[in-house]
């Protein structure tokens, strides 16, 4: 049996090491385009941290086909996506929960904590009222200053796709949240 | 103002969007994930592996926390798997339902199979040394490659049945996927096979 063996000493041997090092690369750098994928659904740190992490474990389960960088993230995101809406839909208590949330936003100050709840609130009530393409782009417009350029990588999408998509989740978000700006008596 | 909307630029929209969406990362998000993958793994699936040519004729795997007390509950898609008697070495062969099924007819099969070139096939010749190797012998050895090529790119999936498996002993550390090949035969012993 050793005999044969040594005759093909790359066949097998060390390939589980060389995807685990490449996937353990992959996820490091794409932790937190996950995790705020999922966050942009669920407003909820300890949902999207998990929904997040599910999601890296079904592309460590697929990772042989998704081993370009591209395919990958693109492919982590569809899924993070997916499974948080899955979670978002499946979770009673989600109003509840967006009411804790709303008191723990990580930008409101004390003194304008009132203001900046209802900010948040209405934000994440506009953007929730969005068709899901145009709420996915945006989430991810949102995401670490995408352009669109990658968010068309990430969506696998023609970049005049993405703008146009882009464009009209904008224009509705401001129709939404145009109170915002405007004087407060 | 952008697009002609009252109340809100572009810039502004962004702005609020980033506050809103850019969380940080929980700190030990990379570790926890890693965890889970491992968890996962140990729970469920052993090892996936690729067979990688029409060569490979055997894969025998040895895992080394592999206790006796898991057992292989599936290979997909078709696959024959031996325990040795530690216990801890699989012997997984791919088998197909020719070859299992099909005897040497060399002698009597009919002279239309001979004349449409049909091959000859033997069943395996499994030894039950104490390594469990896998014993091809060269008269089989071209059956063999001719048939393996057609599950060259199979993916086959272990999966480690729980049943009767106590917590402690569900942690899978290493696995270790060693490929049997059959040595190439030369052109005239593969034509004698053949006829």
């Amino acid at each position: 049996m050793h005999e044969y063996v040594d005759r093909f000493p790359d066949s097998l041997s060390g390939v589980a090491d060389d995807l685990d090092s490449e996937f353990d690369r992959l996820l490091v750098e794409s932790s937190t385009l996950s995790f705020r994928v999922a966050y942009g659904v669920l407003r909820h740190r300890e949902d999207a941290e998990d929904v997040a992490q599910e999601a890296f474990i079904r592309a460590h389960r697929h990772f042989r086909r998704l081993r370009n960088r591209e395919a990958f993230r693109a492919w982590l995101v569809r899924v993070t996506w997916r499974l948080a809406i899955d979670r978002q839909r499946a979770n009673r208590r989600r109003a509840d929960r967006d009411d804790r949330h709303a008191r723990t936003l990580p930008w409101a100050t004390t003194g304008d904590m009132a203001i900046a709840n209802e900010r948040a609130t209405h934000l994440w009530r506009a953007i929730d009222a969005l068709p899901e393409k145009l709420r996915l782009a945006i989430v991810l417009s949102g995401i670490e200053g995408h352009d669109i350029r990658e968010i068309a990588s990430l969506l696998q999408l023609p970049e005049g796709t993405v703008k146009s998509r882009l464009f009209h989740a904008r224009q509705r978000m401001k129709e939404s949240l145009r109170w915002l700006m405007e004087p407060r008596g | 103002m952008a697009h002609g909307t009252k109340g809100m630029t572009d810039s502004e929209l962004d702005s609020v969007m980033r506050h809103a969406i850019n969380v940080e990362l929980p700190t030990n998000f990379v570790d926890s994930t890693r965890r889970r993958i491992v968890q996962e793994q140990a729970r469920s699936v052993v090892g996936r592996w690729l067979v990688p040519s029409a060569a490979l004729v055997a894969v025998a795997i040895s895992a080394l926390v592999l206790t006796p007390s898991h057992r292989i509950s599936t290979i997909e898609p078709v696959a024959k798997v031996t325990h040795s008697a530690s216990g801890t070495d699989i012997l997984l062969m791919p088998t197909l339902p020719t070859l299992v099924t099909q005897p040497d007819t060399t002698a009597a099969r009919p002279d239309r199979e001979r004349r449409r070139g049909v091959p000859a096939l033997r069943a395996p010749t499994v030894a039950s040394e104490p390594e469990d190797m896998v014993m091809v012998s060269p008269v089989d050895a071209a059956a063999y490659r001719r048939l393996y090529a057609s599950v060259a790119s199979t993916r086959y999936e272990l999966v480690i049945d729980e049943t009767n498996v106590a917590p402690a002993e569900k942690t899978v550390t290493d696995i270790e996927i060693m490929p049997i090949a059959i040595p190439p035969l030369d052109p005239a012993e593969e034509q004698g096979v053949l006829q």
